[in-house]
């Protein structure tokens, strides 16, 4: 019978003891290097499936950061994904347009898409999405920048960011800190087979799948009713009645005026755009502190969040815009985003 | 050193409620030697003091602002609305589990069944052992007071022991319990948008429970483990609940460190089941509301816990319609499928509860009950399909490993191969597939709110 896991009636000797140390300091060496190889094994495995994936997030993520070369491209989170109608865009602008919008994404995501975007690429303009609400701390935004970790090695664009996964939480005025200024995520990232957690089921998907590339647009197709409106809206009031400790996410702020400076940096234009919402914010913090923001930093403010002609529950499919509503409110943008270009180009 | 490096780990919450825990030790260390010397009714004065003591605390600091909710409720009821300043401060960690232990050092002294700790030190170190501080097990005195006087030599299969447990405790927190726990959180943080899938309800149930179990469970095996590295044993937590055969079984499996303490110190004083069935079915309805108020302050924590008790009940007064219903369903036709159907019964049983232990509030877990069983034909949301399969395969892999260890080896051991070479890549294997699947963010332990 094996031993069991919760007891042990074994009591060695003095002598025995010393004998038994070492056996263990030997076997402990040896699964040690077991653990190495097979991480690094693992990595390399892991990390031929993430470069060669032809379908699936992590390809998606793979061609904004590396491959993309359109001339104008929407940063942001699903409201980008879902809302802006790239291939209208781009007919109406005359331009080609990517959407490198990504599901449950935040500023500190998009930064990072922009410096890996601006080391391969350099577009004529930048659409920064931003909704208003993403710029309140939120432990999930930090968790899903997992994404970023298979880029760790190789991509210097994005170790700031992915530091900041480890430093999220930590008092670094506290005493503890200041005597051991570690960042967990950094010891985590020794591992190989860490960068691709909780990765291995859409790889190995993405082998079996072929997905094409396009526009980066995936809209949603339903319609919302007047009872999910109400739902979304108390839902939305009871979290932010339910979060005691909102506060503006310094890190999310520095994100979006890094982004901001990057694209005047590189001479590209730049324009914050907030899409049509189910609930205005005209006093919310957030929305004050972006307005100044955009005059502070004289970047154009395109804000459609209490545009009246998109209050109707037809252009939801829930918190973001259906297809008819994502077409709807791109054609209006396009005309904004002509006038904006076309008066830069008059004051260049 | 141990006694150092218990108040290192618990300061790094929230330090200055290290001072809490100081009180309660100060107190419950003199009446111990107190109670020991006093003779008559004095012995009982003591103890009641050491008990206030440990219950005055608790109440304080876990229950004040659910009493004063209460009481504002019924005013309000009343048509007066009295405006009574509420705590701000953070329920300190693990309150409930060293208050509980503390308590059974002083009750235990007081029965005679363990000698008063005479050195402060050690006693502190009984109240602040620091594996099992924060969520248990709850030890007794008698069990672990006098291993701290004990020499541990190395012992290379007890320290092997140990950390194979602490590894099956990790990877049932962060390949399980967390992955799960996604899932469930997409569905009870926003139930209302899931009205009429009853099937996601009935999946985020049982994720829940599995959740909860492999969350909880996971942190004793990694307790009991580390303890058992330092030499020290640890009474056993959990034993496989979800494989027994009746709820009844269920509860001497679940959390039992906690059953024994409400058994032996509530339950029997109460008069068990000796003064006749219902004065027992009395006893363990009381005994299942403290142990719901035990887990929260919170009407959702005393219902669910008051079911599990009506539960019992239920039981109690009629095995035998529950016996002949089960001979119904084809139990006596062979043992594998009497086993299952058992399982499966007290499984689900013990499953329907646990909506009000997961729900945020009272009208949530009510739409949550409700949806359970309005029979909507909405289909199965699946949310971010690789969380679901992890969990799925994490799931499977659990219930490999408890039949393994229910009814092939009859021990807690792991199903690991016999030769060494291959232990090795066992369990380097079992480290890269936490490392691949486990979920690293910022997830608490539920049971450390407790």
């Amino acid at each position: 019978m094996p031993a069991s896991l919760y007891t042990s009636n074994s009591k060695p000797a003095k002598g025995g003891s010393r004998l038994q140390l070492i056996k263990f300091l030997k076997r402990s060496l040896i699964l040690l290097a077991m653990i190495v190889a097979l991480d690094q094994a693992t990595g390399l495995v892991m990390h031929q499936l993430y470069f060669n994936a032809k379908s699936g997030k992590e390809y998606e993520i793979n061609y904004a950061f590396t491959k993309v070369a359109d001339d104008i491209i929407i940063i942001g989170s699903s409201k980008a994904r879902r809302n802006y109608n790239t291939p209208l865009l781009a007919d109406s602008m005359k331009m080609s347009c990517y959407n490198a919008g990504q599901d449950g994404q935040s500023l500190l995501f998009s930064y990072a898409m922009t410096q890996m975007i601006l080391s391969h690429h350099k577009p004529k303009l930048i659409v920064v999405e931003m909704f208003p609400e993403e710029l309140y701390y939120n432990e999930v935004h930090y968790d899903r920048l997992n994404v970023l970790l298979p880029y760790y090695a190789d991509y210097p664009q994005v170790r700031e960011v992915a530091n900041w996964r480890g430093i999220r939480n930590t008092d670094t005025a506290s005493a503890f800190y200041k005597l051991f200024p570690y960042n967990i995520e950094k010891i985590k990232l020794l591992s190989q087979a860490y960068r691709y957690n909780s990765m291995w089921f859409d790889l190995l998907k993405g082998i079996f799948i072929k997905q094409q590339i396009e526009s980066g647009f995936f809209p949603l197709h339903n319609t919302l009713t007047e009872k999910e409106k109400q739902q979304y809206i108390n839902k939305f009031e009871v979290m932010k009645r339910g979060e005691r400790n909102r506060f503006i996410d310094p890190l999310k702020l520095k994100s979006l005026i890094r982004i901001i400076n990057l694209c005047k940096e590189n001479k590209l234009d730049v324009c914050m755009v907030m899409s049509p919402v189910l609930k205005r914010y005209n006093q919310d913090p957030v929305y004050i502190l972006v307005n100044s923001l955009s005059k502070e930093m004289a970047v154009p403010l395109l804000d459609f969040t209490g545009d009246n002609r998109f209050n109707d529950i037809k252009y939801f499919a829930d918190n973001h815009l259906n297809l008819t509503g994502a077409t709807y409110f791109t054609s209006v943008l396009s005309s904004y985003l002509k006038n904006e270009l076309s008066n830069k180009m008059k004051a260049k | 050193m141990l006694l150092a490096a218990s108040c290192v780990f618990y300061m790094f919450f929230i330090p200055s409620y290290i001072l809490i825990l100081f009180f309660t030790i100060i107190i419950d260390y003199f009446a111990g030697i107190w109670i020991e010397n006093a003779k008559g009714k004095n012995r009982k004065l003591y103890l009641i003091i050491s008990i206030i003591a440990n219950i005055g605390v608790l109440a304080v600091f876990k229950y004040y602002n659910f009493f004063v909710g209460n009481i504002e409720g019924l005013a309000a009821v009343m048509g007066w609305y009295p405006d009574i300043p509420l705590l701000t401060m953070v329920l300190p960690i693990g309150l409930s589990f060293h208050t509980f232990q503390a308590m059974s050092y002083t009750i235990e002294v007081y029965r005679g069944n363990q000698k008063s700790e005479k050195n402060i030190l050690l006693y502190a170190l009984y109240v602040m052992f620091y594996p099992q501080l924060v969520a248990g097990p709850i030890e007794r005195p008698q069990n672990l007071l006098h291993q701290f006087r004990e020499e541990h030599l190395f012992d290379y299969t007890r320290i092997v022991a140990g950390l194979k447990l602490m590894l099956w405790g990790l990877f049932k927190k962060v390949v399980i319990a967390d992955r799960c726990g996604a899932y469930v959180s997409n569905v009870f943080d926003n139930p209302y948008q899931h009205e009429g899938q009853t099937i996601t309800f009935w999946v985020a149930l049982f994720f829940f429970a599995w959740q909860l179990y492999c969350d909880f469970s996971g942190y004793s095996d990694m307790a009991i483990g580390a303890a058992q590295v330092m030499g020290i044993k640890l009474m056993t937590n959990f034993k496989r609940p979800y494989l027994s055969k009746s709820i009844g079984e269920i509860w001497q499996r679940w959390h039992i460190s906690l059953t024994s303490w409400f058994m032996d110190y509530v339950f029997r004083p109460l008069g068990g089941y000796r003064k006749g069935r219902d004065r027992g079915a009395v006893n363990l309805l009381i005994v299942y509301f403290l142990s719901g108020l035990w887990h929260g302050a919170a009407w959702t924590f005393v219902i669910c816990f008051f079911i599990f008790g009506a539960q019992l009940v239920f039981r109690l007064y009629f095995k035998k319609q529950i016996n002949w219903l089960f001979d119904l369903l084809g139990s006596k036709r062979n043992k594998r499928w009497n086993n299952i159907l058992h399982t499966a019964v007290a499984f689900i049983m013990i499953c329907i509860p646990f909506a009000f232990f997961r729900a945020h509030n009272l009208p949530d877990a009510l739409f949550i009950m409700k949806s359970l069983f309005s029979f909507g034909t909405g289909a199965l949301s699946i949310g971010n399909s690789s969380t679901f399969i992890y969990a799925i395969i994490g799931i499977v892999i659990l219930y490999t490993v408890e039949i393994y260890q229910e009814y092939y080896s009859k021990s807690d051991a792991l199903p690991e191969p016999k030769s060494t070479p291959l232990k090795f890549v066992f369990y380097s294997s079992i480290i890269i597939y936490i490392l691949l699947t486990g979920v690293f963010d910022a997830s608490q332990f539920i049971y450390f709110q407790f």
